[in-house]
């Protein structure tokens, strides 16, 4: 069984957000509900400062917190290494994005960030949180797959309704193998500058584990214990450079 | 309705109600409209967990004091506290109710979670735990509280129960405190020793509580039975000082330590110290521990450290969250938070539900019997 995993290679990444569009509309989100963020920051103070990104989807950690706390199982781990969401176990206490390191799960009963509220204009039927006019072919809420219902948590599934599909004991599901592409997740497909691959993280053949191995891949703060399965190559191989380093102490206006 | 019972009482049924009826209307009508948006919590901030899981938070804390006052009074043969006994427990249920109901209005599916939960078993979840412990804190005050409501009840009878007070209240304190303290990707909330604070400021929250519930019921301390006056001005005045002592220290430590260190989350104190929420929280602990080392006023002094108590647990439950996550477009600074008008209203009929079961049972259910009665 695979154990799938991502690279994301920042000195290749140029913030482009393609990754993040592609996401939106393979999953049909909203705007503030984006499975994949580009968050942009900056470095250093005048007269030298740079401005720098940083993509982020699910890490799909190997000891992901928050299926550890999700008091229902809800959140639960596949046999290759994908962590989703049970929408009919999910009870939304959020408990799980609390216990995220990472910001990326999503409670979207909320506030639109933009107005007008896209969820009014394309009301849902039933359960389902809104009903968008171009919709993904998809709709398994067993695995946190689809349109979201109302009243339960959600998080980016690695594209899960496409990597399931996969043809097994493949090393990586590369967009450039025709014979692949439609199992490739959306942002890895998308991504201009191939900044990112997807493969079998056990596979010693896989470009994905040559690639952390050579270029000495980091992960997100590791401290936290989760172990996530997206690596970065920063170039520098030290994981504080994959982290903004200038917290603010004020609040956001 | 009695009519022999102080006008406090009735003011207070009578004030819980229309407050009831208003928090009601306004929940209602904002969450059937709008769903959760009608609150101020947010993924894209984000803060998760906003006023009303304080609230709840706070009403369980509160029920947990009332319990632990009542398990004292039974292990302890407190004999002055007898006569209230059956007033505290009926507090601690009423205090429990007013936080499920507040949960149930929190949840994103309240009905799901009553089985869900339970028949999962993810046992590394503190929140698989805590309604566990919940359910068999409910379970020991109904059932002490079905043995002082029979007349004549004998302390000795229920003295197992007062043990079984102690034992759930103290896990039940210990498990909510865990659910905060064992995220240690939460530096502000990270801490093992949370779930012996938490029992503190449990115990003041009970101190507090039976001293206004007595006020209530009696038309003031001054006014009650003389065991009860005694005890309250003597044990319970000392007593109350000195954990009232004990949780100041430990807020004044905390935010000490948070501002002296620069482990990245931490930074979160640089703001808390500078607002007022914070400095409010530390001058009613200190005003009511003035009060209670003086000699006087019992009554303020234990309104103090409600409301203390309450504005600390906000900003501890807030300021968990306040360190942004990989989220959004740009990394923003510390995440702001408002309750809006629906949370609001939502403490507020929980406070409500607490005080109108409260004074139900003042005006229908004899809450001072006293054993042998």
């Amino acid at each position: 069984m695979a154990k799938w995993g991502m690279v994301i290679d920042l000195e290749k990444c140029t913030g482009c957000q393609a990754c993040s569009t592609a996401c939106q509309m393979e999953n049909n989100r909203l705007p503030g509900e984006n499975y994949q963020d580009v968050i942009y920051y900056t470095e250093g103070r005048q007269p030298t400062p740079s401005l720098k990104w940083f993509p982020r989807p699910c890490m799909h950690c190997e000891e992901p917190s928050c299926m550890h706390v999700c008091p229902t199982k809800a959140t639960f781990k596949t046999e290759d290494g994908v962590v989703l969401i049970d929408w009919n176990k999910c009870i939304g206490c959020k408990y799980c994005m609390v216990a995220c390191p990472y910001g990326v799960r999503f409670y979207t009963d909320e506030k639109a960030l933009l107005e007008p509220n896209l969820k009014d204009v394309f009301k849902g039927e039933g359960e389902l949180s809104w009903n968008p006019p171009y919709k993904g072919p998809q709709q398994d809420p067993a695995h946190g797959v689809g349109i979201q219902p109302a009243g339960v948590v959600s998080k980016c599934t690695f594209c899960y309704h496409k990597i399931s599909k996969a043809p097994k004991g493949v090393p990586d599901l590369d967009e450039d193998v025709a014979e692949l592409r439609e199992f490739v997740p959306a942002c890895v497909r998308c991504c201009a500058p191939k900044a990112r691959y997807f493969g079998d993280l056990d596979n010693p053949a896989s470009k994905v584990s040559r690639l952390i191995s050579e270029k000495d891949g980091t992960r997100l703060l590791d401290h936290t214990g989760n172990k996530p399965q997206v690596y970065y190559l920063t170039g520098a191989g030290a994981a504080g450079s994959a982290v903004p380093s200038s917290r603010s102490t004020t609040s956001k206006a | 309705m009695s009519n022999s019972k102080p006008a406090s009482v009735n003011q207070v049924w009578l004030v819980s109600l229309a407050a009831l009826a208003v928090s009601v209307a306004v929940v209602g009508m904002n969450l059937m409209g709008q769903g959760h948006a009608a609150f101020n919590t947010t993924s894209h901030g984000p803060l998760a967990w906003g006023m009303p899981v304080v609230t709840y938070d706070y009403f369980v804390s509160f029920s947990i004091g009332m319990a632990f006052v009542a398990g004292a009074a039974l292990v302890f043969d407190v004999e002055g506290l007898y006569a209230s006994m059956k007033r505290v427990l009926w507090i601690a249920m009423a205090a429990l109710a007013g936080g499920i109901l507040v949960l149930g209005l929190e949840l994103g599916h309240p009905f799901r979670a009553t089985y869900a939960i339970l028949l999962n078993f993810q046992t590394s979840s503190p929140l698989f735990w805590k309604p566990i412990l919940v359910f068999l804190y409910i379970w020991v005050l109904l059932a002490a509280y079905a043995k002082v409501a029979r007349p004549g009840w004998s302390p000795a009878a229920v003295k197992p129960l007062g043990y079984a007070l102690f034992i759930t209240g103290g896990l039940l304190a210990a498990g909510s405190a865990a659910v905060f303290g064992l995220m240690s990707m939460r530096p502000v909330w990270y801490d093992p020793m949370l779930p012996v604070f938490s029992i503190f400021e449990s115990m003041i929250l009970g101190l507090s509580g039976i001293i206004v519930a007595v006020s209530i019921g009696h038309g003031g301390v001054a006014n009650a039975p003389e065991p009860t006056r005694k005890l309250l001005e003597g044990l319970g005045r000392n007593g109350m000082a000195l954990f009232t002592a004990v949780v100041l220290l430990s807020v004044v430590v905390r935010a000490w330590g948070g501002v002296w260190s620069n482990l990245d989350g931490l930074q979160v104190w640089q703001t808390i110290v500078r607002g007022p929420l914070f400095w409010a929280e530390i001058v009613a602990l200190a005003l009511a521990l003035a009060l209670l080392l003086r000699g006087g006023g019992l009554l303020s002094a234990a309104v103090l450290v409600i409301v203390a108590t309450f504005i600390g647990r906000y900003e501890f439950v807030i300021a968990g969250q306040m360190v942004p996550l990989f989220k959004g477009s740009w990394v923003p600074g510390l995440v702001s938070y408002a309750p809006s008008i629906t949370e609001w209203m939502v403490a507020v009929l929980g406070l409500a539900l607490n005080f109108a079961i409260y004074a139900y049972g003042e005006k229908r259910l004899d809450l001072s019997a006293a054993p042998g009665n």
